[in-house]
């Protein structure tokens, strides 16, 4: 699991825009969910949610580059230890309701902690990050790519179970586990 | 044979601001009572009113501008919106039609259908769009109907269909919405009111939708029958029929299956509960009372493909139907089940197939 540390949670809490304080939460993700959503910042839960939507930003990302050229094996993330590929930092910077002026020192402190923490997160647990197609080449530290994949064809004809209605027994689909970023 | 493909999608709670609560008003006496009320209830009710995940929400427009061209349509079964406020609302209507000026993005960088053709939505009003801004989100908001007039054309307490052509033999979806009148409070659970969650089939706040819904479904069997052949014809609402959960129930449910039997409607499509499921409603018989035979009725339940922090997960279904183009053939249903998968896209998690009777 990528968890931020908490100075870097505090920072995007603090780069944030006034109106989206306390608002765009930072402590709300696909599997994390602070207790009091009316409060101030959980910053525990933060540290594991804003993990997740960085996660998440880049998978976009990355998944937004295959429509635009179909072949691209891979996208840069990060392309030294200072910083994002711009047009990511763009994305982070609108996902965490940062202010997105190049001007702003706090946001560029708290997208520097962020980077920080990402790629010691892939350095250290290179196995993890590469569930979500996230590495470096060979013994490098950068750059830091994530996988392109082309999108399945919609209907899998063949894949599936056929039975009577009747025979179906109620079912739903399973509850995600909290943490299984799945 | 002819072959429909449906996307179905459900509870968006699209809000001004994603991933958080709508706002407490800032100023005057009555936002100050506003505010005291309302967190209240968002102290017990705050999950179901978490707003949308900008992220998954834009893994789905992507996810239908890589499809679309598969698909016949996309059925969004209610609650697009995070409350009946005209600021969550006109956000959601931002999301079916803003312009898309690159691939699924708007002006401001954000998710949008805009690219697809307004003609294949089948849209409607969820008990979300309804709440009136006012104390305690209460029901009866109309706000909906006006801004997405375009959509959903039915009205408040309304039915509308959709008729999807075909030359053998056309499908014809027919939505209709339970919502509870302005001065209906639901039935309460011990101490939970009942307003937030429950919709109501028929009763004196509401003594019309269920019959429009029959009539409706009688002239359209008439009016799209392809030479001699009727359409098929499957129901959409909001509300999950015979919901487990006491305050999230639709009363009144099996009313609205008795009608459906008698109707011989195959499938009913559902949102509400935020749980993807598929449920025949043959195993819930006794709920009809007795003597009641057993209906061919499937209640195919969409989670909530954008709501943030969902612990059920974000999810959409497509529904394929492999149509009889004459009489005494048998339906079939086919179901993907997708699930925002790995922090990045939608992936098909389970595939089913089921012959209707």
């Amino acid at each position: 699991m990528f968890l931020v540390r908490r100075k870097t949670a505090e920072a995007l809490f603090e780069a944030q825009e006034p109106r989206l304080k306390n608002q765009l939460r930072l402590d709300v993700s696909p599997s994390f969910r602070a207790a009091n959503l009316r409060g101030k910042l959980d910053v525990e839960t933060a540290m594991a949610a804003i993990g997740e939507r960085t996660l998440q930003v880049m998978g976009g990302y990355a998944d937004h580059q295959v429509i635009e050229s179909p072949n691209v094996p891979f996208v840069v993330l990060m392309p030294g230890p200072d910083s994002f590929e711009r047009p990511l930092e763009r994305r982070l910077k609108q996902s965490f309701g940062l202010d997105q002026s190049s001007s702003s020192s706090s946001s560029q402190t708290a997208l520097q902690l962020l980077g920080e923490d990402f790629a010691a997160w892939v350095e250290q647990t290179p196995q993890e990050a590469e569930e979500y197609s996230v590495y470096t080449e060979a013994e490098a530290s950068f750059p830091i790519c994530m996988r392109c994949e082309p999108f399945p064809p919609l209907i899998r004809e063949g894949d599936r179970e056929v039975g009577d209605i009747q025979s179906i027994d109620p079912f739903k689909l399973a509850r995600r586990e909290p943490g299984a970023m799945g | 044979v002819p072959k429909f493909t449906l996307l179905h999608a459900s509870d968006f709670h699209l809000a001004t601001v994603p991933a958080g609560m709508p706002p407490a008003p800032q100023r005057g006496f009555w936002s100050r009572f506003r505010r005291l009320t309302q967190s209240q209830i968002n102290k017990v009710f705050q999950i179901g009113l978490l707003g949308h995940d900008a992220l998954v929400l834009e893994a789905f427009a992507h996810w239908l501008y890589v499809n679309h061209p598969a698909l016949d349509a996309i059925v969004l079964t209610g609650d697009l919106s995070n409350t009946g406020y005209q600021r969550d609302l006109k956000r959601a209507l931002r999301f079916l039609d803003g312009p898309a000026l690159s691939t699924f993005y708007d002006a401001n960088q954000e998710a949008t259908l805009g690219f697809l053709n307004r003609k294949c939505f089948i849209v409607l009003p969820g008990n979300h769009d309804r709440y009136r801004p006012m104390p305690a989100y209460l029901p009866g908001g109309t706000s909906f109907d006006k801004l997405f007039s375009a959509y959903w054309p039915g009205q408040f307490q309304g039915v509308w269909a959709w008729c999807i052509p075909d030359a053998a033999r056309n499908l014809v979806v027919v939505g209709a919405d339970f919502a509870l009148g302005r001065r209906d409070l639901g039935k309460h659970h011990y101490w939970l009111p009942g307003w937030l969650g429950q919709r109501r089939v028929t009763g004196p706040h509401n003594p019309l939708t269920l019959a429009q819904l029959r009539n409706a479904t009688q002239s359209l069997r008439v009016h799209c029958r392809t030479g001699d052949i009727d359409p098929v014809i499957l129901w959409a609402i909001h509300f999950d029929i015979f919901a487990p959960d006491e305050s999230l129930q639709l009363l009144e449910s099996a009313s609205l299956v008795r009608v459906a039997r008698e109707e011989k409607i195959p499938i009913i499509l559902a949102g509400h509960t935020h749980e993807t499921k598929i449920k025949p409603v043959a195993s819930l018989a006794s709920a009809l009372g007795p003597g009641a035979s057993t209906p061919a009725v499937a209640v195919l339940g969409c989670g909530t493909t954008a709501q943030a922090g969902a612990s059920q997960g974000n999810d959409f279904q497509v529904l394929t139907l492999d149509v009889p183009d004459g009489v005494g053939g048998q339906l079939t249903l086919s179901v993907d089940w997708y699930r925002y998968y790995r922090l990045r896209r939608f992936v098909c998690v389970r595939s089913e197939c089921r012959v209707m009777a």
